[in-house]
């Protein structure tokens, strides 16, 4: 047992400070939240009660096992965007009858539960997510099909849904459709591409064309039900493998369908769990408002750990960057940390040698991220620093086993690549609202931009306009920042969701489980080179 | 000398005897019904002999067969069944065996209340005057009175009558009543003393003419005639008034030459004290005259019939102790009795059992895990509290009662518990009509109770959930990154309400809607320790299928679970005849309105070119038909209802004795009222017909809904 030791003093002005600064953001992460939960709004939500239907969340909370948890993915998602918070559909990681399962919801009280862009791009994700982890994949649908203006955005890449279904099931991975509304169109294949088929009576509709479409198409007079109801589904066309009398009834129906699933995982099962001795509350107080002031990430590992308990590899040797090995919630870890921001060569050597031990043992690796790239300037240049970083990053990109990346301070550089960033396909990655991530840092970004125009200007033999400069540098600066900030790319899709640091053992703690469904995979072919 | 007794009866009163042989070096004989295979008493027995049909313990014959069967010598009647039955104690002589009661003569002659009465007031015991009645000969008699049979007990064939209009009515279903139960229609009439105390006297007579009074047992605390709460002594018993009281009854015995221990029963009014009839047999109630004598009647009992001699003086009165009854039924619902499995049965501080010198005695006849059925008596133990005085030992056995852990069945317990803290019973101001005076039946946890043992058993389930939990069980209870709602969880309470409750772990805590100020200060599967307003409360949670107890200082409570997604119910309105298959109807053999029996063709189906026959599930009215001949039918439609007759007058003359149901009919006699599997109550709920628990079955009053009784003749 190899305690850390903290010297986190919780009485301190600084640590007062950072974990002020820390709640104000997560006070704006809630009200982010908040916003994706509200839907479509009052107006929206009372209507579709009024029709005495479920909403999406709660649909999902009857589908899961009592007090299980519930990781929501993507929460932010279409933050920033024309579209609400959340882009009209709910995904996460919920457990139905003791089964881990990937789970999406549409939001019908949101534009009728419509898709755009951002409904894609973060329904292909949680399909991601079922593929690699192999975890059956739930889909609670009602949705009016795509949202018709930014069809362009939608239409040819959407087909990956489908395609995404079938290939879940290709690779045995189950998929299960609850239609309790609209599936038409496209739409229909989500119900057509499934393992399993449940319908609500009257209020599913699963047709590839409408009364208006059928009448324009062949002049055939039809109706709702006729064309797409649940009764015709589960009695005439087959498409339907069950008939629910009611919401309800669909949600007990798919329980009952993963419960006979029989769903073994096929990856090790966690051990015993000690809670981290320190105080998760603390992990409020570390990261500085500065991402430029460092702080030492065993202060992190500490508090997320078990039993706060860490054996730190290589400790004396490039001591940027903490390697060592712990357990989350009983899942054995490796755990890559940024300690003082800069990766030298050391640094890189050492993050390529550990990622290969961890593969030898095929532990998965958690990196938490705090870094502002690889060291810059003439004499690492010369000493090879690319050389070196892209041994890392040749590490990170062709380790086979899971990874889990934190964001919790800065991601600049090549560093974002070298420390997992979302380009090397985390299982998962979230952020802290302390987290940004640019190609470098606001100020060196306009710094940079300011002595090119200059030096330019000299070349050319004009006077350069300072006070342009100024202008130009504050608005680089500007935008550079806002779009560094986490809701930004949260809302993007370039992470899984923004996190509470003291979620953070928790979150970690469902996401190992979740990888433990896929088996873990053979160690590369080569011993391990030793650095 | 007795070497292997058998005793001819069941439950509580088996043990009881079974514990004193076992101590004097007796051999042990149990006779067992089919519905007791697994019952305590036959577990206990040195030898068993099976009876069969539930009715056995009734058949003389079978009973002296078992003993030869087994080689008992001697037999011992236990109360009730056939422990007044003088043929059955000549049948049990004339098999050579020693019978442990009183001569049969003895019990032929108390077995008529009417000739008892004219055998007292021969010997001097005042008698509350009685006549013989039929609805033809109405003699003019001072009101109120009481039609009583003649051959009755346990309140069958009982009428108070205050209008003399009503008297031939009365007379009338008296008669049938008691003919039906009894086997002798013989009613009688005798004033009705309101406001009266029922007090008994033990006595115990043995061979050589020795006969000891044992002081009284007060009785008074009955519903429809039948004891719940028995003390020793009695709070309105002087010294002077127990000594003629015993002086009475010894004459009363003497007077039929009585040996063996018996009872000679009182009513005390303000007008003194007047003999009601004399018992045979062993009360149920004799352990409080065991507590206060310190004498192990059933020794003496054994004792007196090989022969042996009542030595050296009667012993004396010390202290004060109370039995009660504890019966599974449901008082706030007519005393209904209720079946099912007794999921648990802790009583706590017992310090004895079946044997006196405790201060907390249990005498019980099942244990937990026992099914208890319909086919006898809903007595399932009773608890008796010994102390220096009568305030202690109430106290003591309310407080025990309280914090008795009863699973699976309703109990009269909370009454029980009501009775023994009111202020009437504490000051000793009883009498027979207590309970029809003082609402007691409210349940002692109140609604705020209720509402937080809810929240009790809603956050040991989430306990036992997380612990069960396949996999993520180490991650905290209802985790949530993005909160929309809290977790919740409804039950049915026992009165039909719902209790729902919604909670969520925060960082600060339990978070619970409605219960602000309530902390959660542990929570195991078995245990949720709760603060609340300063106050910290433990609630002990079980969880059975479709049943939640929860027992706390602040009264038990009795969840059902309700569903979060039941199983989507048809509504189908009982005795619905439903179409088993499509297909067309051919004929309708009966009209709207018509009697049907059970069993009776109602509709001829067509389907698949077979004929299906749909016959009435039930005797009653043809009430709806919803079809007509060539008319086309789905699978499941409701072809006709059939509404039962309401009242169902038993056909068949029942033999004398207690009435044990037929196993074969339990509906009409003994309503289930409440759903083996409480489960049931959730889809029933879910399908809207929301009824309370329990109140399916309604309780009718002209018709009494008495249990079979394993003690038939004559409590009061």
């Amino acid at each position: 047992m190899t305690v850390v030791s903290s010297r986190l003093d919780p009485s301190g002005p600084e640590y007062g400070s950072r974990r002020e600064a820390m709640l104000a953001k997560l006070a704006d992460l809630d009200a982010e939240h908040a916003k994706a939960v509200a839907g479509g709004g009052p107006k929206y939500v009372e209507r579709h009660r009024e029709r005495g239907k479920l909403l999406a969340r709660e649909r999902i909370e009857l589908l899961v096992d009592p007090d299980s948890p519930f990781l929501e993915l993507s929460p932010l998602a279409a933050w920033g965007s024309d579209f609400p918070v959340g882009a009209s559909v709910v995904t996460g990681i919920g457990v139905i009858e003791g089964v881990e399962c990937v789970i999406t919801a549409n939001d019908p009280t949101v534009r009728g539960g419509s898709s755009n862009p951002w409904t894609l791009r973060k329904t292909l994700r949680a399909a991601d997510i079922a593929l690699r982890n192999r975890m059956p994949f739930v889909n609670l649908v009602e949705s009016g099909g795509a949202d018709l203006p930014t069809q362009k955005e939608i239409f040819i890449p959407g087909g990956r849904i489908f395609r995404d279904l079938t290939r879940l099931s290709a690779a045995g991975i189950p998929t299960i459709a609850l239609v309790f509304g609209n599936s038409t169109a496209g739409g229909a294949y989500v119900p057509g591409m499934s393992d399993y088929v449940v319908m609500v009576r009257e209020q599913a509709k699963v047709f590839l064309g409408g009364p208006p479409l059928v009448k324009m198409a062949t002049g055939e007079e039809s109706d709702d039900e006729s064309l797409g109801g649940a009764e015709m589904h589960a009695r005439t066309s087959g498409l339907a493998d069950y008939l629910a009398a009611d919401e309800h009834d669909a949600l007990r129906l798919g329980r009952r369908i993963v419960r006979r699933l029989d769903w073994r995982k096929a990856g090790r099962l966690p051990g015993p769990a000690a809670e981290p001795l320190l105080d998760e509350d603390e992990l409020l107080g570390i990261v500085p408002e500065d991402l430029k002031i460092p702080f030492d990430p065993r202060e992190v590992i500490a508090r997320v750990v078990d039993g706060s308990d860490f054996d730190e590899f290589k400790p004396l040797y490039g001591a940027s960057l903490v390697t060592g090995w712990a357990s989350v919630h009983g899942h054995p870890v490796g755990i890559l940390a940024n300690a003082r921001g800069v990766l030298f060569g050391e640094e890189a050597e050492k993050a390529a040698q550990f990622i290969q031990l961890a593969n030898q043992s095929r532990t998965p690796l958690v990196f938490l991220q705090n870094t502002t790239g690889y060291m810059v300037g003439k004499d690492y240049e010369q000493g090879g620093i690319i050389k070196q970083g892209a041994m890392m990053i040749n590490a990170v990109s062709n380790s086979t086993v899971p990874h889990i990346t934190i964001v919790m301070g800065a991601s600049y550089g090549a560093g974002n690549y070298g420390m997992c960033g979302r380009a090397y396909d985390p299982r998962f990655l979230f952020s802290w609202p302390s987290a940004k991530s640019a190609v470098m840092g606001p100020a060196q970004l306009a710094g940079v931009l300011s002595i090119v125009g200059r030096a330019a200007a000299e070349a050319r033999g004009q006077a350069y306009d300072e006070e342009a400069d100024v202008a130009m540098r504050q608005m680089v600066e500007a935008q550079i920042e806002a779009e560094s900030l986490p809701f930004f790319l949260s809302g993007r899709l370039y992470d899984d969701g923004v996190i509470d640091p003291r979620d953070t053992r928790t979150v970690l703690g469902i996401c190992l489980s979740a990888v433990g469904n896929a088996p873990a995979a053979e160690p590369a072919g080569y011993g391990v080179f030793r650095m | 000398m007795i070497r292997r007794l058998l005793v001819a009866n069941r439950g509580e009163i088996a043990r009881r005897v079974f514990r004193t042989c076992r101590e004097l070096g007796v051999e042990t004989v149990a006779v067992y019904s089919d519905a007791d295979a697994s019952a305590p008493h036959v577990a206990e027995a040195d030898h068993a002999v099976r009876l069969g049909d539930p009715r056995a313990y009734l058949d003389p014959g079978r009973i002296v067969e078992a003993a030869r069967q087994s080689g008992a010598d001697a037999v011992h009647p236990g109360y009730g069944f056939l422990s007044e039955n003088a043929p059955f104690a000549q049948a049990v002589l004339d098999a050579g065996l020693t019978w442990v009661g009183p001569a049969p003569e003895a019990i032929a002659a108390m077995g008529s209340k009417i000739e008892a009465k004219a055998m007292m007031i021969e010997a001097g015991v005042p008698v509350l005057a009685g006549v013989t009645v039929t609805p033809d000969e109405l003699p003019a008699l001072d009101l109120p009175l009481l039609v009583k049979a003649s051959a009755g007990g346990g309140g069958r064939g009982m009428r108070v009558v205050r209008d003399a209009a009503e008297l031939p009515a009365a007379v009338e279903s008296a008669q049938r009543e008691a003919l039906a139960a009894f086997g002798d229609g013989t009613v009688f009439a005798e004033p009705l003393l309101e406001g009266a105390r029922h007090i008994e006297v033990q006595i115990l007579a043995d061979s050589h003419g020795t006969v000891w009074a044992l002081g009284e047992r007060e009785c008074s605390i009955q519903r429809r005639h039948q004891k719940v709460i028995e003390e020793a002594p009695s709070p309105a018993v002087s010294p002077e008034l127990r000594r003629e009281l015993c002086d009475t009854a010894i004459r009363a015995a003497k007077a039929i030459g009585y040996v063996g221990a018996g009872t000679v029963e009182f009513l005390l009014g303000e007008n003194g004290f007047f003999f009601l009839e004399m018992n045979t047999r062993l009360q149920v109630e004799h352990p409080v005259t065991e507590c206060v004598y310190g004498v192990d009647l059933v020794r003496l009992q054994l004792e007196i019939a090989e022969g042996a001699q009542l030595a050296g003086l009667p012993p004396s009165p010390v202290g004060h102790a109370i039995e009660v009854r504890l019966y599974a039924e449901d008082p706030a619902r007519g005393w209904l009795p209720q079946s099912g499995v007794l999921r648990r049965f802790d009583v706590p501080e017992v310090d004895a059992e079946f044997r006196l010198g405790g201060r907390l005695r249990l005498d019980s006849g099942v244990v937990a895990g026992d099914e208890v059925g319909v086919h006898y008596d809903p007595m399932l133990a009773k608890i008796i509290s010994y102390g220096e005085t009568r305030a202690e030992a109430a106290r003591r056995l309310a407080s025990a009662l309280a914090r008795t852990k009863i699973h699976g069945l309703t109990t009269n317990r909370d009454l029980l518990v009501s009775v023994l803290r009111h202020p009437d019973f504490l000051s000793g101001a009883l009498d027979t009509g207590f309970l029809d005076r003082n609402a007691v039946t409210a349940p002692l946890a109140d609604a705020a109770a209720v509402r937080i043992s809810g929240l009790a058993a809603a956050l040991a389930q989430a306990s036992a959930n997380r612990a069960a939990a396949r996999v993520l069980g180490g991650l905290p209870s209802g985790w949530r990154n993005v909160v929309s709602r809290p977790q919740s969880a409804a039950f049915l309470t026992e009165g039909g309400e719902t209790v729902e409750i919604a909670y969520r772990f925060t960082r600060g805590g339990l978070a619970a809607e409605g219960f602000d100020g309530v902390t959660l200060v542990s929570a195991a599967p078995d245990r949720v320790v709760l603060e609340s307003g300063g106050l910290r409360h433990a609630f002990d949670v079980a969880a059975y299928p479709g049943l939640v107890h929860v027992d706390s200082p602040l009264g038990p409570v009795r969840l059902a679970p309700v569903e979060r997604l039941p199983e989507p119910v048809e509504q189908v309105v009982p005795g619905s005849l439903l179409a088993p298959m499509p297909g067309t109807v051919l004929r309708v053999e009966v009209e709207q309105g018509d009697t049907v029996t059970a069993g009776q063709p109602v509709i001829v189906l067509e389907a698949m070119k077979m004929e299906h026959q749909i016959v009435s599930s039930a005797s009653g009215t043809l009430s709806v038909l919803n079809v007509a001949p060539g008319r086309q039918v789905e699978a499941g439609a409701v072809l006709a209802v059939i509404e039962e007759a309401a009242e169902q007058v038993p056909a068949d003359p029942v033999p004398p004795g207690p009435v044990p149901v037929d196993p074969a009919s339990p509906g009409p006699v003994l309503p289930d009222p409440v759903p083996a599997e409480p489960a049931a109550v959730g889809a029933v709920e879910a399908a809207g017909t929301v009824e309370p628990v329990g109140a399916a079955e309604p309780v009718e009053p002209a018709q009494p809904v008495e249990p079979p009784v394993a003690e038939p003749a004559g409590e009061q």
